[in-house]
């Protein structure tokens, strides 16, 4: 099993590491279902959630996940931050450690960043969203979600829809589904569809929902970010809703218990039907409550190679 | 993997089942009420907590509310790099508030791992009473613990290490094994 | 003062044909002031009493090189580099002359910023500094800068820096103006509304998720620019071609007898889009890395002569500009100083001619900007630089000659360095 010194990305990671991760957080899920849903092992460790991009539900479930182990939390935000008055992050990631964390959770918009800091300073750095480039603990929460719904992520096929381009939880899913034997099948717009997607070994891409979903075990619906929309990718949300949004209709071409996917949060109406988004088919909820496992084995696995004691 | 160095065989399978049956009466005779539930302890703890279960069935003592405890986020060492531990099953499925609880594992040792029991325990409610069981007590305690019910005592030292090993384990037939410490 | 070199292998451009061999011969080489008077194979005659000897020890003696795109910060940037230190360290490269960005603050849009630059290369004293005016004031691409001024004072080149001329009814008539003077046109080749970020849109940039630019966007450029220079005659030098789709434009141009040159920047030879991979922002450079592929047509072009020059490309910053996220740090690399050995390098590993390197550094610009030199022969000027071809080193940034802090190459090891340089007769560095 790789040692996580920090959780940066998928690629590169092992099978067995990645389902050492899964196996975890089944056991911190049972936690989270106890009365008292605490357990001691990160107690005394400090965890720094350092989100530069802002995030309300990334980074409740991680502050979860970290007072769950029984770790301190601290919050660190871009707006209420020194980097709003030119501060580098290079300077405020160093006064930061003037507190000692052991954990830096980060959240950036730049890709690289959280790989930039891991090279600089002396805390396990788990990336909670790089720009487009990576978002580990959502493709793990996803895999784990289809794991536990369908038995096994061995030859599952998988659709992915949406702005691949901007998209760090498709890259990451693209990683962490292939190396546990999935078969990912990306579809969106041409205009958000990168170059050389197909150079990933399972993957193949489509520029139309309906071809990617047939069969498919798993539909995943990506955001569009509303905030592209002037930017040239697609004429409306109206047009992006009735081509590639998924619908009922739509989801009758994958297989008959599809799992529904979304990493949240949704544009009801645009990327996905309100009916489709609460259909029996939808595990959009129970992918949230195993966010806080998968988080929890994380933190755990990452904490372990910190040297940390428990005292 | 180096083969350990077997030193002597402390109890072979007659002696593990005498022991056994022996502890499940004394247990039985101790526990006559109605809240009287199992916990093992993972791994070993559960194995014996099983054949306990069903040597009482044998005599006609219907079977307790059973459940399995992982320790490993309890322990006090969890972060000194010895081994990569691995987080197992915890499956207790009852509120332990009020209940006669018999924690049960296969050797006890040092007693830091009953400690570590003990404070998950009282996470899952507020017990009226907890009794430990263990089929081996080996002595060398670093902890003011001790069992209530045991299935042998075993001198050992420091240089040793004791396994309990059953067939449902995989191996040939049951044993309790003395071996020279590995590391 | 009559002074000699000795126990060098001279490479003369001129005697083999710029593009054949890389044959040198053992010899010796005398100059006085500032012009060669001898060059002889062999060991040389005692000299008399009053001739300064140099001892190369098996150096070889090229033409000293001539860089058409370099940034030396000054004025307005003083704390990235001056000219003085960018002097240094491109005479440290082996270069005897470099040609300026007009991107500076205030901009070199008149004659006085020509005249303050070649004061200020006079006064390093070290290169001969050849400015390069703005095509239009403020570069916004509305009104025509003084270029006829420029020229009087002394201007041999135009261009916008690494600017995009947005309107090319603009562009065409400061090029016919540029023109009329005998002025180099150098523009830099990117459509910035295709561009959305830094990196190559390829394969690294897909995995890595970074926005990027399509070599479309260099295409595009290429083939305007190529259209003009054909419309208005006026002598253009294509800067830092980084794509095969660039350099298939640029083919056939030249096949039709269009007036275009083409550089290609040293960074664009010796990499690609895999350096990005790490996100280090040392290998953020424009035009960005590009696929492996691309670098390939571009090594195969220079070795043919589609691609004429290399240039450094020299961009100078301090750390605190590159010690951030890849995207927010800023772009360019300070490599005067390494760029021969680079290309040495390149050429240990088979991928280029020793002689195509000194033809694209020395003979090439020369010929592009008209000025003199670029031969070992009686009459020429006295302008070598003396290279250790097979010394092997690792750079280190820290120890650089720029100022600058930033280099892709730092840590990698290098063949080959310069060990003098020398321009018109004077020795303006020896290592």
């Amino acid at each position: 099993m790789d040692k996580l010194n920090h959780l940066l990305g998928l690629e590169g990671l092992s099978r067995e590491t990645i389902t050492s991760i899964l196996d975890h957080a089944v056991e911190f899920k049972e936690v989270s279902r106890r009365r008292i849903k605490k357990v001691p092992p990160l107690r005394g460790v400090t965890v720094v959630l350092f989100f530069i991009e802002n995030s309300t539900r990334t980074r409740i479930s991680f502050e979860v996940a970290a007072k769950r182990l029984s770790a301190d939390t601290l919050n660190f935000s871009a707006s209420t931050s020194s980097l709003s008055k030119g501060e580098t992050l290079l300077d405020t990631a160093k006064n930061l450690m003037a507190m000692q964390p052991d954990i830096v959770v980060m959240r950036h918009f730049a890709p690289g960043a959280a790989k930039f800091l891991s090279e600089r300073i002396p805390a396990g750095i788990v990336n909670a969203g790089d720009g487009a480039h990576a978002h580990p603990t959502q493709a793990l929460l996803d895999m784990y979600t289809m794991r536990e719904r369908l038995g096994t992520l061995n030859g599952l096929e998988v659709a992915i829809v949406g702005d691949i381009a901007h998209s760090r939880v498709a890259r990451s899913n693209i990683h962490g589904l292939t190396t546990m034997g999935a078969k990912v099948r990306l579809a969106g717009p041409r205009t958000m569809l990168p170059p050389m997607l197909d150079h990933f070994p399972g993957v193949s891409v489509f520029d139309r929902i309906e071809p990617a979903i047939e069969g498919a075990d798993v539909v995943m619906m990506l955001r569009i970010q509303k905030e592209r929309m002037g930017k040239d990718l697609f004429p409306s949300d109206r047009e992006y809703s009735r081509v590639f949004g998924l619908d009922s209709q739509k989801l009758k071409l994958a297989k008959p218990n599809a799992l529904v996917m979304h990493p949240g949060p949704m544009n009801r109406g645009v990327e996905i039907t309100p009916d489709v988004a609460d259909s029996t088919q939808s595990v959009i909820l129970e992918q949230v409550e195993n966010g806080v496992a998968v988080r929890m084995a994380v933190l755990f696995l990452v904490a372990r190679n910190l040297g940390v004691s428990e005292e | 993997m180096k083969e350990r160095v077997e030193k002597r065989v402390v109890m072979d399978a007659r002696a593990v089942e005498m022991a056994v049956t022996d502890m499940a009466a004394r247990i039985r005779a101790a526990s006559d009420d109605d809240q009287f539930c199992i916990i093992g302890i993972q791994t070993g703890g559960i194995h014996i907590a099983q054949r306990l279960v069903k040597t009482m069935e044998t005599v006609g003592i219907p079977r307790p509310d059973f459940g399995v405890l992982d320790i490993t986020l309890y322990r006090d060492d969890i972060f000194m790099g010895l081994q990569q531990p691995v987080v197992r099953n915890t499956d207790i499925r009852f509120d332990l508030t009020g209940r006669n609880v018999l924690l049960v594992d296969d050797v006890l040792y040092t007693g830091r791992t009953i400690r570590a029991a003990l404070d998950a325990l009282v996470d899952f409610g507020r017990p009226r009473r907890i009794r430990l069981a263990v089929l081996v007590d080996r002595g060398l305690r670093e902890y003011p613990i001790q069992a209530d019910f045991v299935g042998r005592v075993v001198n050992t030292d420091a240089d040793e290490t004791v396994k309990v090993e059953l067939t449902e384990m995989g191996f040939d037939r049951d044993r309790v094994v003395v071996y020279e410490r590995n590391n | 003062m009559l002074t000699r070199i000795i126990n060098c292998q001279i490479f003369d451009p001129g005697r083999n044909g710029a593009q054949t061999g890389a044959a040198t011969f053992q010899g010796y080489v005398e100059f006085s002031n500032d012009v060669i008077t001898a060059v002889g194979e062999g060991v040389p005659p005692p000299a008399d009493a009053g001739v300064k000897v140099i001892d190369a020890r098996g150096a070889t003696l090229a033409p000293s090189f001539v860089d058409m795109y370099a940034n030396f910060c000054e004025p307005g940037y003083e704390y990235r580099e001056t000219i003085a230190s960018g002097s240094r360290a491109a005479a440290a490269g082996g270069y005897t002359a470099v040609c300026l960005r007009p991107d500076t603050d205030p901009l070199i849009q008149r004659s006085n910023g020509v005249r303050f630059l070649l004061e200020r290369g006079a006064l390093a004293g070290l290169i001969d500094v050849y400015p390069i005016g703005a095509l239009s004031m403020g570069m916004e691409g509305q009104t025509m800068s003084e270029i006829g001024e420029m020229a009087a004072a002394g201007a041999i080149l135009v261009g916008e820096g690494n600017v995009f001329v947005k309107r090319t009814g603009f562009l065409r008539r400061a090029m016919e103006y540029a023109g009329n003077f005998g002025l180099v046109t150098i523009l830099t080749n990117e459509d910035p509304s295709l561009a959305e970020g830094p990196a190559h849109e390829g394969f690294m940039s897909t995995a890595r998720g970074l926005k990027c630019s399509p070599t479309a966007a260099e295409e595009i450029a290429v083939a305007r620019h190529i259209a003009l220079a054909e419309l208005t005659g006026t002598k253009t030098l294509l800067a830092k071609v980084s794509s095969a789709a660039g350099v298939r434009l640029i083919r056939d141009a030249r096949a039709r007898g269009v007036n275009v040159f083409a550089s290609v920047s040293v960074h664009n030879l010796a990499l690609n889009e895999d350096a990005n991979a790490g996100y280090n922002a040392m290998t953020k450079v424009w035009p960005p890395l590009r696929a492996e592929s691309d670098r390939r047509e571009l090594l195969k072009a220079l070795e043919e002569g589609v691609i004429d020059i290399v240039v450094s490309d020299h961009d100078p910053h301090v750390i605190e500009e590159k010690e951030v996220e890849f995207d927010l740090a800023t772009t360019g690399a300070a490599s005067i100083e390494l760029t021969w050995s680079v290309l040495n390098t390149l050429a240990a590993r088979g991928e280029l001619g020793f002689s195509t390197v000194i033809r694209a550094l020395s003979t090439a610009p020369r010929g592009i900007m008209g000025i003199p030199g670029g031969e070992i022969r009686t009459g020429m000027p006295a302008d070598f630089v003396l290279l250790d071809r097979t010394a092997k080193w690792t750079v280190s940034a820290a120890d650089m000659v720029t100022c600058g802090c930033n280099t892709p190459f730092d840590g990698q090891e290098l063949i080959g360095k310069p060990v003098m340089t020398i321009r018109r007769g004077d020795v303006t560095w020896q290592s």
